[in-house]
């Protein structure tokens, strides 16, 4: 065992591809036992961040490590700890689920081969055929098997069900869960799917233009992001100056307001300061992930 | 006008790829400008076949002319020019005839020393005396003898060297292969009685006695060569004659020196072959310019042709035309345009090259099908991907029959391209537009092939046998997996080894990295070498009435066999290794987050990829053995210059297999690489080619400096190459 408290961690992480700056100043830490969610939109800078945790990718500046070691430098002895899954199958077409099975396990002493063989039959894997034709299910399926066969410390997923179908998704999430429960310590998932996300993340790490925004529980988040319904009998000024302002969509005598950190004082002023009736709306993980990139949803939604 | 828009929006898309221009000058300009070279050339006269095989060793021996073994040679092919014999201390002694340049013109002294002799060529402009007739007379084991043109050393007036060649002759008694054709400008020698004789060519000077004399002195003769003139006129004795040969099978008659006289040799072949039916009766003339010329206009029909079929091919693979209506017949007319105009064309020229219409028409449907292979890799299983398989086969064996024709038997080939076989032209005709046929067919069904396949859209040679191999039956639980042919069975036996230590070590890692393409490594050199090699060497026995005739497998044939398939199983070996290493690119990720530490990483992929070039380096250098071996004829030199080459060689291989298999953009690495090893490839080829075409008896400038040169330069931008490529390689980011 390594002796970081965190399993993933990450200080002042910067990666530059050319003039472009992708990752700018992350620090994240996750502890063991966290299924934390890796959310942002497409460019924002998460496989990135993965493959600079994984040693794929060397840091410009920063420090990314992994089970305690530094990314860069991980030994055999952290990478046989390692599951990974990414967005795309790499596997060898040529070769048949079994052989698949069988060249990645030869790499791992400790391979379970009894819980390998668990895995292909409960998923219905057909050991016989080759990698190449298999559907992109199938495919996933098999790579989350090769992921999970050496019963890694932490999983990483990097966008795996961005290319399934709904049934496929839900299946693969559900496996996930099952395998946690199995007793993998740590799962990075990366997405922008938020449902997914909110299916089994306990906690979320948001990343926007290579900026970590937030990182907390979901539930931190929920409780911190929400969106006020402000109607007041005269027309509202078209700036409310309210702290914490996200979005704020004004019309008329009505206004639309996603605000972080909503707290009773803060929402009692706005009644007195306004005479408005101000209603408050819990935001599901994909409507705070709007609130935070589309203003137009804000813009839509005023005409509920 | 919206369908002529569409075709011309389609021929665009085809041009506008920079990989259609490349394609085009690499693989059709150069057969285009050698066959216009060759055509725009002034008519060239027409060569003799050949009754009696040529040479097997260099001129004057070469370097084997050692004091010590001349009593042993039984080869010698005599050159008009110095003759050195070395000498067992070392230094060399001046034998040879014409070191006065006057009365020993032609005296050939080193026939003397030659006790042993079995075999003897003397052509043009070799000259024999009274002396040298006699030292080939004292030559009883002689069983060839050919001295096709050589002339002669007598008098003007003077008729010795007919009387004295008889004489030499006639103690010849075991002579089987014999050609005198054009000897003593046709001096009209008389031949003796010769018991043991197979083969002969004669001229036309005392044609009838000469062909009473073999029909009675030489029971066994079974192929007969002679020359005439177009005028000539079979006598009823010369019938008779040719009749009362027992074992006679063939008869070859050049009465044509000039392609006008073709017709009245083809006259003769036909009124000779209706007076002596039981012998067949061929052209004893053919036209090297002709069989180059629709040789290089096939090969440039067949370049064309392919650059647009598989145009078409990669079009239609794409899901954009899946969704076009009628989305075949656009993408099918220019590549259909392309092959007819150039058959029309292909057609014509046959026909001003005096080819028969059936052998043109047979050529012209097989050079515009055979690179029709687009649905070829991807197709059904079941009947369908038989008969393509099948289709391919055929061109295959086409193309090795046609391409030996072509290369090795240009007699055959010619009088095949005359109309003289009009079994195998039609032949032809059919087998080649059928597999056309075929081959057009699955193409208009490529969109459908691969979408029923549930392939992603491309045109690819699927490493380890496709969809088909996919879905081919996997053998029952408890029972051995006996499909042998298949690549990767074998990796299930490689994995039965014992597992890794918790820290893989880079040599066990690379051992691990290569298992699963060492089998179907192995499986395309070795099959390559059986198909090829086997093919090689039955390919001269089995073209009839080639003009290699008495042919029989010689050491120099072997040595230019084994060369050349070594040549063509490197290159493939060595392709399909990059090919593997290639297509594992986008798993390196996966392969990297392997327990294997990055240092152990970086030293197990370099190790695995050196180890997977062992079996085509190793086949590079057996065909460099045998190069500097065979035809360095114990000099330092071809060792010396096959060395420094080879090691460069190395060196680029494999820093060009790390390139490929690290990369980060692919199509461009892949493209360099595939430049980079055919530029090293033809460095090495010539500068060993170089070293061993060196002749010291040969008054030829002495190479030497440019081979090593050549060698040096090779050796020196390996080096660097892979310095480069090994430059920080543990630093590189993946993926």
């Amino acid at each position: 065992m390594h002796d970081s408290p965190f399993v993933i961690e990450t200080d002042g992480l910067m990666k530059r591809f050319g003039l472009r700056t992708v990752l700018d100043g992350v620090t994240l830490r996750v502890p063991h036992g966290q299924v934390i969610g890796l959310l942002g939109l497409n460019g924002s800078g998460k496989s990135t961040l993965i493959k600079c945790l994984l040693g794929l990718l060397r840091p410009d500046a920063g420090r990314a490590a992994l089970l305690g070691a530094d990314s860069w430098q991980l030994a055999a002895r952290e990478k046989a700890l390692i599951g990974y899954v990414p967005q795309e199958s790499m596997l060898y077409p040529w070769l048949t689920v079994r052989q698949t099975v069988a060249y990645v396990s030869s790499f791992y002493p400790s391979w379970d081969r009894a819980w390998g063989e668990e895995l292909v039959r409960r998923w219905d894997l057909p050991l016989g055929h080759r990698v190449g034709p298999l559907s992109v299910g199938q495919k996933q399926k098999l790579a989350l098997v090769l992921a999970l066969g050496h019963r890694p410390e932490v999983l990483i997923l990097d966008e795996p069900v961005a290319s399934l179908d709904p049934v496929a998704r839900r299946w693969f999430l559900e496996t996930v869960l099952e395998t946690v429960a199995d007793g993998v310590g740590t799962v990075l998932f990366s997405t922008h799917i938020t449902s997914d996300l909110e299916r089994i993340a306990s906690h979320v790490a948001l990343l926007r233009d290579g900026r970590l925004e937030f990182h907390d529980e979901i539930d931190a988040l929920k409780d911190r992001i929400k969106r006020l319904r402000i109607t007041a009998p005269a027309d509202l000024p078209r700036d409310l100056r309210l702290p914490g302002t996200l979005r704020s969509v004004v019309s008329g005598s009505q206004a639309i307001v996603t605000l972080d950190e909503v707290s009773e004082p803060l929402i009692a002023g706005i009644r007195e300061r306004l005479s408005a009736d101000v209603v408050v709306d819990d935001l599901n993980l994909e409507e705070i992930f709007l609130e935070l990139h589309d203003a137009e949803s804000a813009a839509a939604a005023v005409g509920r | 006008m919206a369908s002529c828009r569409r075709l011309a929006l389609v021929l665009l898309a085809m041009l506008a790829r920079p990989w259609i221009w490349l394609m085009l000058a690499v693989w059709v300009l150069w057969p285009v400008l050698s066959l216009l070279s060759n055509v725009m050339t002034p008519s060239a006269t027409l060569t003799p076949v050949a009754i009696v095989s040529g040479p097997t060793v260099p001129p004057n021996g070469g370097a084997d002319v050692r004091e010590d073994r001349l009593a042993t040679i039984t080869d010698w092919h005599a050159l008009w020019a110095r003759v050195f014999v070395a000498a067992p201390g070392g230094g060399y002694t001046l034998v040879e005839a014409d070191r006065d340049r006057s009365e020993r013109l032609g005296d050939w002294d080193i026939l003397d020393r030659l006790p042993a002799l079995e075999r003897l060529w003397m052509t043009a402009p070799d000259v024999l005396s009274e002396t040298g007739w006699r030292r080939i007379g004292d030559r009883a084991r002689l069983e060839l003898l050919s001295l096709q043109n050589v002339g002669t050393c007598y008098a003007v007036g003077d008729d010795g060297f007919a009387q004295h060649g008889r004489d030499a002759l006639s103690r010849l008694t075991r002579l089987q292969h014999l050609e005198l054709r054009g000897v003593g400008l046709d001096a009209g020698m008389l031949l003796p009685p010769l018991p043991a004789l197979e083969a002969c060519g004669i001229g036309w000077r005392h044609l009838e006695e000469n062909l009473r004399a073999l029909s009675v002195g030489s029971p066994r003769l079974h192929s007969l060569a002679m020359e005439t003139f177009p005028e000539f006129q079979f006598t009823p004795g010369m019938l008779a004659a040719l009749r009362q040969m027992p074992a006679l099978r063939t008869v070859f008659i050049a009465a044509a020196v000039r392609p006008e006289d073709e017709p009245a040799m083809a006259r003769q072949v036909v009124e000779l072959g209706r007076a002596v039916p039981q012998v067949r009766v061929r052209p004893g003339c053919y036209s090297t310019k002709r069989v180059r010329a629709v040789g290089y206009a096939t090969l440039a029909l067949a370049g064309i042709s392919w650059l647009f079929w598989f145009q078409a091919a990669t079009l239609l693979a794409t899901p954009l035309a899946w969704m076009l209506p009628r989305r075949f017949p656009p993408h099918a007319v220019w590549p259909t345009a392309v092959a007819a105009a150039g058959g029309a064309a292909f057609f014509i020229l046959c026909q001003s090259l005096g080819v028969a219409w059936l052998p043109a028409a047979g050529l012209a449907l097989f050079a515009v099908g055979v690179g029709l292979y687009g649905p070829v890799f991807d197709d059904m299983p079941g009947w369908p991907a038989r008969l393509t398989w099948l289709a391919i086969g055929a061109d295959y064996a086409g193309g090795l029959l046609i391409g030996g024709f072509f290369l090795g038997a240009r007699a055959t080939a010619d009088r095949w391209l005359m109309g003289y076989e009009p079994a195998a032209a039609v032949a032809l005709v059919v087998v080649a537009a059928a597999a056309l046929g075929w081959k057009i067919a699955r193409v208009a069904r490529l969109p459908r092939i691969l979408s029923e396949g549930g392939r992603e859209a491309a045109v690819v040679l699927s490493t380890g046998g496709g969809q088909a191999g996919a879905r081919a039956p996997a053998p029952r639980a408890g029972h051995a997996d006996r499909r042998w042919w298949r690549p990767d069975v074998a990796i299930d036996r490689q994995l039965a080894r014992p597992l890794p230590t918790a820290t893989s070590a880079a040599a066990r890692f690379a051992d691990m990295l290569r298992r699963p393409q060492s089998r179907l490594q192995i499986l395309l050199l070795v099959g390559f070498m059986l198909v090829a090699g086997g093919v090689l060497s039955v390919l001269p026995g089995i073209l009839p009435g080639s003009d290699t005739a008495s042919w029989r497998p010689t050491k120099g044939w072997a040595a230019t066999v084994a060369c050349y398939v070594a040549c063509q199983a490197a290159a493939i070996s060595l392709s399909s290794t990059a090919a593997l290493w290639w297509q594992r690119r986008n798993s390196r990720v996966l392969d990297f987050l392997r327990p294997v530490s990055r240092s152990d990483y970086w030293l197990g992929l370099r190790r695995a990829i050196a180890r997977d070039l062992i079996l085509p380096l190793a086949v590079v250098a057996a065909g460099l053995v045998m190069a500097a071996s065979w035809w360095g004829q114990g000099r330092l030199l071809p060792w010396l210059v096959s060395t420094l080459g080879f090691v460069g060689f190395v060196a680029v291989a494999h820093a060009m297999l790390l390139v490929i298999a690290t990369g980060r953009r692919p199509l461009i690495e892949a493209r360099t690489t595939v430049v980079v090893l055919i530029v090293a490839a033809s460095g090495l080829v010539a500068t060993v080619f170089e070293s061993i075409s060196f002749r010291w008896y040969v008054a030829t400038p002495f190479p030497w400096w440019r081979a090593i040169a050549g060698a040096a330069v090779l050796l020196v931008a390996g080096l660097a190459i892979r310095a480069a490529v090994l430059w920080r390689l543990e630093d590189r980011e993946i993926g």
